[in-house]
């Protein structure tokens, strides 16, 4: 009460964002081929997610938290209504169409999960016992599950490490930890087992890309290619030949790093890493200054869950990571991806701007 | 490690995961610079491979076709020039990858529906096609505006030929690739190709030229070839040959124009012929040059070198006379045969009024090696060496094995083939009075040397009775030209058709030339199996020759013997009385 500010905004993280958002406007006028209308629409875009990041950061945090049981179940509901349509329509399905706009429930369980396990968490003091660890497991497990079903690895593995960085947090006992890691390694031969083949070779030709140039490999040797070939300073703004000449594909999605790289060089891909580690500093300071557990999970969660993206995505297009479908967030073209990230810094911005109210 | 726990246990009750955030952050600081370091190995560490790898999957060393060189007349009248057009090429990979917009491309390339599907299905698998060659340039810029992957264009040349029909075959045409095939292009490919360059240029992913960046190496255009014709002189050639065959009805002939002086080659016409520009659908027949490579028995053109290996055996002179009555000789197991009795005749008028009974008589008393040494220095038996492809030599056999049959049919012009320029060229000798030349299809100017292989005064005497053959009474007079004295010979052979001489199939010729005080042309007329009623040599080839003769003679201002009475007006009584005529 003693701060009447009339917007909740965290603005260190705000000019960071706009930085950001500036940044892939000007990469993605060159990987677009130049192509204004490219920019538009991606410009429209991100001015919707900054209304929706605006908003979302005037919901005071235990608002938040008394509705996430229901925003929980809600989007559980709505992955089994996806599921049914899918199994009529004899496809994958990911889309509820709203009329006005389409819907993807899994990207609504991007922060839906995290916010479960923060609640879950922080309704008895911490570290949680273990028939909690074991309901939280469940909460995360569930909707990973269903998204699987659609079939969506990708998203669903983003979904679960949110969800898993919430318990990470939680300060459970390294034991635990420990004990949860050598399941996952010995759960990694029968993961193997299960995947298509084309998730295997991904794997596969991270190791060796040059086995298969043509086929599986072509992307990361052309992108480490792209990346290498810009040298300390870049080959200049729209002057990549790797990018502009087609040689790198998908190169205003998710390989737009390589487009980066290759023109603007060392020099612009360490600015680029620096704000994006400024972003990601930013969300972690947010966390561990906030005041109640369910904030502070949810934004350490938050944070990481966002650097999780970089790394994986600019560990792919650098050819240390194997080939994910994970775009470069805020920078490559696409919009729902950034909405739901937006939506993330939003309530980061919330819980930031209201911690002395909550505290006092 | 376990004290550590306990202590964080206890002490951090009030801030449980207090030391996660360390473990958090440096995790999270650790992976970004393990970025920031993967980034300092591709764009420091592994610089130059990568560079050099980038520069390998967009740069390429192209050739670069040169402009051929053109063909022209001795005056610089082009005969073959190149234009610059656009070819359309396509990586039949990519293009597959884009099936929706073929049908646009087959509008603009004027295709069929469905075409490039078909194109697609043969190149399967290929990386490189041709869709359509030799665009126009607006047509060409319409399918690089579609902008479709897989397809780019390639700057080439296309061959144009002014002339047309009228010197196809002396100066031939080139195939898609611009590589020479017949006539001149083919005979001086190697000038007229010129040397490709190269260039250094960025491609896209597509195959497309995005940026020409270095010149490697300057292309060397082809050399230009001035040949020996003269374009007004292979006009008049041509049409006159043209009227002639398609009057007579004859399956084909040939005309060839030497310059006394210089050997060179003025004209070359033959029937039937082609239009180089649009070679489709022409039969291989038509492509050939007759006039190089048509063998044909002569006939009574044959009695002119008779008569000079007698004359210079001095076994006769003009004068001799040769009983020819009855009109017919028995000699072993055959019969000569003249078109009628025509009693004694001296030397001269066996040649103008072409007796075969009198050139067989003349020809029983000269050795075959004479005869043989005679014909062989006038050139029979040799391939002229013009520069032009595909001479053939004709057939001379050695005397050696000469049958006394044979001799005596040799005569009159059996058992002997020659090619129309064969036929010149002998007949040049004789023009030149009695001194061999080389004759060429490259312009030359100078006149030539040549060896004097005949006595020029035994050439002088036959070059005399030479001009009665178009005199009234003689075989031609049809061939005679107004305000020039012309010395020449006809022939008119029967064709070998399946083994046997073919009673209505002939080929009818003349050759000489003119003007005869001091020679500067000669014309060699052929006209193959003329089929309109008549078939004579100085009905059918005479007019030709008048009229070649006449208009170029004009043309190169020659100057006219004068006190020469008018031959037309001989005509218009020869008309009249009816000639008469041997073969």
């Amino acid at each position: 009460m003693n701060r009447k500010t009339l917007l909740h905004l965290d603005y260190p993280l705000m000019y960071a964002l706009v930085l950001m958002s500036m940044l892939s406007l000007v990469i993605l006028y060159s990987a677009g081929g130049e192509n204004l209308s490219v920019l538009l629409r991606q410009g429209t875009r991100m001015l919707a997610a900054f209304v929706i990041m605006i908003a979302m950061a005037q919901i005071p945090p235990e608002a938040l938290a008394r509705w996430t049981p229901w925003i929980y179940g809600a989007g559980v509901i709505l992955l089994i209504v996806v599921l049914a349509i899918g199994v009529i329509g004899k496809g994958a399905q990911r889309w509820i169409n709203l009329g006005l706009f389409r819907f993807q429930p899994a990207e609504v369980m991007k922060l839906g999960v995290p916010m479960m396990a923060a609640w879950l968490f922080s309704r008895k003091p911490l570290p949680p016992s273990p028939m909690r660890l074991i309901i939280g497991a469940i909460a995360i497990g569930v909707p990973a599950a269903l998204i699987v079903l659609q079939p969506d690895l990708g998203t669903a593995i983003l979904v679960a490490a949110a969800g898993v960085f919430v318990i990470f947090l939680s300060g459970i006992q390294w034991r635990i930890l420990a004990g949860l890691g050598v399941v996952a390694a010995a759960l990694a031969p029968v993961a193997w087992h299960f995947m298509h083949d084309y998730q295997k070779r991904r794997v596969l030709t991270l190791f060796n890309p040059e086995a298969d140039p043509l086929g599986s490999g072509y992307h990361i040797i052309q992108a480490k290619i792209a990346i290498g070939s810009g040298g300390i300073y870049g080959k200049g703004w729209t002057n990549g030949s790797q990018s502009q000449l087609d040689f790198i594909p998908e190169r205003h999605t998710d390989f737009i790093f390589a487009v980066f790289g290759e023109e603007f060089g060392l020099i612009g891909a360490s600015i680029l890493l620096l704000l994006y580690s400024y972003i990601i500093g930013r969300g972690l300071y947010i966390a561990i200054s906030a005041t109640d557990s369910y904030s502070r999970l949810l934004a350490g969660s938050l944070s990481i869950t966002f650097f999780f993206y970089v790394f994986v995505n600019i560990g792919m297009v650098s050819g240390i990571l194997p080939v994910v479908g994970v775009p470069l967030p805020l920078v490559s073209y696409g919009g729902t991806s950034m909405v739901t990230l937006m939506a993330g810094f939003g309530i980061l911005m919330s819980i930031h701007s209201r911690r002395r109210l909550i505290s006092s | 490690m376990a004290r550590r726990r306990t202590h964080r246990k206890t002490t951090s009750s009030r801030r449980p995961g207090g030391a996660r955030r360390v473990v958090a952050l440096s995790l999270v600081l650790g992976a970004m610079g393990l970025l920031g370091l993967r980034a300092f190995q591709l764009q420091v560490t592994d610089r130059h491979f990568l560079l050099g790898q980038a520069n390998a999957r967009s740069l390429r060393t192209i050739t670069v076709q040169p402009m051929r060189g053109m063909i022209t007349d001795r005056n610089g009248r082009p005969l073959a020039v190149s234009a610059p057009v656009d070819s359309v090429a396509a990586d039949p990979v990519k293009l597959a990858a884009s099936p929706a917009r073929f049908r646009e491309l087959e509008k603009a390339l004027g295709m069929r529906r469905g075409e490039i599907r078909k194109k697609l299905r043969h190149y399967k698998g290929k990386r490189f096609m041709w869709l359509k060659r030799q665009l126009v340039p607006e047509q060409a810029e319409k399918v690089d505006a579609l902008n479709i992957a897989g397809v780019w264009l390639k700057r080439d040349f296309k061959r144009y030929y002014p002339f047309s029909y009228m010197a196809s075959h002396v100066v031939g045409f080139t195939g898609t690739d611009n590589v020479g095939l017949e006539g001149l292009e083919r005979a001086f490919d190697e000038t007229l190709r010129g040397v490709p360059g190269k260039q250094r240029v960025l491609k896209d992913m597509t195959g497309r030229i995005i940026e020409r960046v270095e010149n490697l190496q300057s292309g060397v255009p082809g050399e230009n070839v001035v040949s020996s014709i003269d374009s007004r002189l292979q006009y008049i050639a041509s049409r006159e040959l043209y009227t002639a065959v398609k009057k007579h009805k004859a399956r084909g002939g040939s005309v060839v124009v030497l310059d006394v002086n210089t050997g060179e080659i003025l004209a070359m016409a033959n029937e039937p012929g082609y239009n180089p520009n649009n070679r489709k659908g022409v039969s291989a027949r038509a492509f050939q040059n007759r006039a190089v490579n048509y063998t044909y028995e002569p006939g009574s053109t044959m009695k002119t070198f008779t008569i000079l290996s007698a004359l210079s055996a001095n076994l006769v002179n003009a004068e001799s006379r040769i009983d020819t009555s009855p009109g017919y000789i028995q000699i072993g197991r055959f019969t000569v045969h003249d078109h009628a009795n025509l009693g004694l005749l001296t030397v001269a008028l066996i040649l103008k009024k072409s007796s075969n009974v009198g050139a067989a008589k003349i020809a029983d008393r000269l050795s075959s090696e004479r005869m043989w040494k005679t014909l062989d220095l006038a050139g029979f038996g040799h391939a002229p060496g013009s520069g032009l492809p595909g001479e053939s030599k004709g057939r001379l056999p050695n005397y050696a094995g000469w049958k006394r049959s044979e001799k005596i049919t040799m005569a009159y012009g059996y058992h002997i083939a020659v090619t129309p320029l064969q036929l010149a060229r002998a007949y040049g000798v004789i023009a030149r009075g009695g001194r061999q030349f080389p004759v060429t299809i490259l312009k030359r100017e100078q006149p030539v040397d040549g060896e004097q292989v005949f006595d020029p005064k035994k050439v002088a005497q036959l070059t005399r009775m030479l001009e009665g053959v178009v005199e009234q009474g003689g075989t031609a007079p049809l061939a005679a030209v107004d305000h020039y004295r012309v010395a020449g010979k006809t022939g008119t052979a029967h064709k070998i058709k399946h083994g046997v001489y073919a009673k209505k199939d002939y080929v009818a010729s003349f050759a000489g030339f003119a003007p005869s005080g001091h020679p500067r042309l000669v014309v060699a007329v052929m006209i193959d199996e003329p089929h309109n009623g008549k078939h004579f040599g100085g009905d059918v080839a005479g007019p030709v020759f008048r009229n070649v003769m006449a208009e170029s003679l004009r043309l190169l201002n020659v100057e006219p013997e004068r006190g020469l009475d008018s031959p037309s007006i001989r005509r218009a009584e020869v008309r009249t009385e009816g000639a008469q005529h041997a073969g």
